[in-house]
């Protein structure tokens, strides 16, 4: 970039003219202590919670603990260069972040700086990173969907718009895949996108903010991280000021996703600020208060009515719903779901989504497990095609799970077990998706379609994988207008079941593969 | 130093109530700030820490130094205080015990340093808007540090109001830098 020197002297003047000196009184107080991030005040007796105090060196610390005598707060940032005696003052200010269509293409730390080296972020307003979740009465219930493109997730466990839907699974099982898929599907549906990466590799985070690059789906995200080298206190945070910056689309009447890549990762850095700050240790070590943690932040996903956005924008916006839809990920040890911040979330989430070591060591991908996996919300808001022709792939799978533990013993089956069983087998391997090819609601509604009505039976079921392929291009380059008919309206009716048959057929008779 | 001063507090309410009780609040506030000092004295502090020295003996050897300057209540605190075995807390007792007084009298102390000293006009010019922002009576200290540059800074108790050219130009130069 080259430097222009009259701009810079410009910059200059007019900040200097802005300056605003205005002389108010503050309270002031003294470290007193300074261990591993945590602070400890003296003074600063009308300190509020969750209050930013100002540091020397141009750095703040958030007031968590106000005592009878000392105020506990953890810095935020580097600490290095703070010693006890120095002065700690009040700011009067709760920790806000920047908000706004400005953040969207960007990656920013926990405080919304931008970290991606692409200048400072025009962003004109500012919202705190704790608010609290819409009440009953501004509320709407969950009817539309958010296509995640993945065919096992939009046919089985559909996902609402406002819904949060939990995503678990161990180390390794393509949790983040999931995610990723769901934001580049989010390209054409015009749902914000918001990815919180909480105690990740920067060079994890690095190869996400590539992918969705390349899959141009960066222009609809902001990526809000925390990395794994960041204070515990930073990673705390990170989740609350991704929420707040996805509520700006919510509370203005538009549609926003937003995924904390992992809350497992969130509750150890509370779980490690919480002891630094003596707070009593329970469960795992964890305080007391770490469902509270999770439930007032996944509280904020929801759907908004029409009036509450009217009322937010002053009458700007009306007639408009809006929502924030959340994708929290968990990450299991061994499998293990009844661990504390597992059930948690799993308590407080409306529904999850699965994901297991074996499916995913056995080529099912992603390695969701039908039976397992659930959304409690989700069916009310699944587009019309998907929901009338999904139902039978879902059935199809829990049968065959079932049977499939029998058939191991029984040597000799009757037809119907064994017409069951190979269904089953056809409709496992049809639900494998490959990571970054998320599928259209036409696309999805012929395989589904293909399976509910045999044309399956004749495929040998290693080929299951090609004969989509080759299907679903032969649809798109044959019969484009009935793709985007049901593309456009989402309806199933005997027309276009008609129409998809005579379709399927031709490809049957014709198609290779 | 925060467990201190929740270690100290319940002498300090104790010693208040007593002395306004009594009527002596002087003379406790004399005898406290002479103990603080005892307690605070080098040698004296190395004989507190000595474990060789009984409780009782370390709370006579206090009475001793101070000898008739303590009533009979004042000693009684000292042997209360050296049988739990907090002498070491004097000075906090002493700090509450005068944020009380100033509390309960609606007096505060406050402390103004200033680039260049300041005029009597001016000074009664604070003392006055202070008294009116403060809500209480207003005892002023003046120092004086020309590193400020120009202007004053005025600290009451944990209040600050930074009026000074260097904050002034420290936050000039903070909001340049970013």
């Amino acid at each position: 970039m080259q430097l222009n020197p009259s701009e810079i002297s410009e910059l200059i003047k007019s900040r200097i003219e802005n300056f605003d000196n205005k002389v108010e009184a503050r309270t002031e107080g003294t470290i007193v202590s300074l261990t591993d991030g945590i602070i400890r005040i003296h003074g600063l007796a009308d300190a509020m919670q969750g209050e930013m105090i100002e540091l020397p060196g141009d750095t703040f610390a958030l007031a968590l603990n106000l005592e009878r005598d000392s105020v506990g707060a953890v810095v935020l940032g580097s600490y290095g260069h703070l010693t006890e005696g120095d002065t700690a003052k009040c700011t009067g200010r709760i920790l806000e972040v920047p908000i706004g269509e400005a953040m969207l293409g960007r990656v920013v730390d926990a405080l919304g700086m931008p970290i991606d080296g692409k200048g400072p972020i025009d962003a004109k307003l500012t919202a705190p990173i704790e608010k609290i979740a819409p009440g009953v009465i501004e509320r709407k219930s969950v009817d539309q969907p958010v296509q995640t493109g993945l065919k096992a997730i939009d046919a089985m466990v559909p996902i609402g718009r406002g819904q949060r839907e939990l995503i678990i699974g161990d180390r390794q099982t393509g949790k983040t895949a999931v995610a990723i898929d769901a934001i580049i599907n989010q390209a054409t549906t015009g749902v914000k996108c918001i990815y919180v990466a909480i105690g990740q590799k920067a060079s994890t985070v690095a190869n996400i903010v590539r992918k969705l690059e390349e899959h141009g789906a960066m222009e609809h995200t902001t990526i809000v991280a925390a990395s794994a080298a960041e204070s515990a206190a930073m990673q705390y945070l990170a989740p609350y000021s991704g929420c707040s910056m996805g509520e700006y689309f919510r509370d203005r009447g538009q549609d926003a996703l937003i995924i904390y890549d992992d809350l497992t990762k969130q509750a150890w850095a509370y779980r490690q600020v919480s002891l630094l700050l003596r707070r009593p240790p329970g469960r795992e070590a964890y305080p007391g208060d770490v469902f509270y943690l999770h439930s007032r932040l996944l509280e904020r996903a929801s759907r908004v009515n029409a009036d509450y956005v009217e009322a937010f924008t002053n009458g700007e916006v009306k007639g408009k719903t809006g929502s924030l839809t959340a994708l929290p990920i968990i990450e299991t040890q061994d499998g293990d779901v009844s661990a504390f911040v597992p059930t948690n979330v799993i308590s407080i989430t409306d529904g999850q989504i699965f994901l297991e070591t074996d499916l995913f060591n056995s080529g099912i991908r992603p390695a969701i497990n039908a039976g397992l996996s659930v959304s409690r919300v989700g069916g009310a808001a699944q587009t019309n095609i998907i929901k009338k022709l999904g139902g039978g792939v879902r059935l199809a799978l829990a049968q065959y799970r079932e049977l499939a533990a029998f058939a191991q013993f029984a040597s000799d089956l009757d037809d119907a077990t064994r017409a069951q069983l190979e269904l089953g087998e056809r409709v496992t391997e049809l639900m494998k998706q490959a990571q970054y090819s998320p599928l259209s609601v036409a696309e999805m509604a012929f395989s589904l379609f293909a399976a509910n009505e045999g044309y399956l039976e004749g495929v040998e079921v290693k080929k299951i994988v090609a004969y989509e392929a080759a299907m679903l291009a032969d649809m798109k380059s044959n019969h484009a207008e009935l793709i985007a008919q049901i593309n456009e309206s989402g309806d199933y009716n005997d027309d276009i079941a008609a129409a998809m048959k005579s379709a399927l057929d031709n490809f049957k008779a014709n198609g290779v593969y | 130093m925060t467990d201190f001063t929740t270690a100290a507090r319940p002498y300090a309410n104790a010693v208040y109530d007593l002395a306004q009780e009594t009527s002596t609040l002087d003379s406790w506030s004399d005898a406290l700030a002479n103990l603080a000092t005892v307690v605070n004295d080098v040698q004296m502090s190395k004989l507190l820490d000595d474990p060789e020295l009984g409780k009782a003996q370390k709370g006579e050897l206090i009475i001793q130094v101070l000898g008739d300057k303590l009533n009979e209540q004042q000693q009684n605190l000292v042997k209360l205080m050296a049988e739990n075995g907090r002498l070491k807390l004097m000075p906090d007792v002493l700090n509450q015990f005068e944020v009380a007084r100033a509390k309960a009298e609606n007096k505060v102390e406050a402390e103004v340093i200033s680039a260049f000293e300041l005029s009597e006009q001016q000074t009664g010019e604070l003392v006055n808007t202070l008294k009116t922002k403060l809500g209480c009576e207003v005892t002023l200290t003046t120092t004086i540090d020309k590193s400020l540059i120009g202007g004053v800074i005025i600290k009451a108790g944990d209040t600050i109001i930074d009026a000074s050219m260097k904050s002034q130009l420290d936050s000039l130069a903070l909001s340049l830098g970013r």
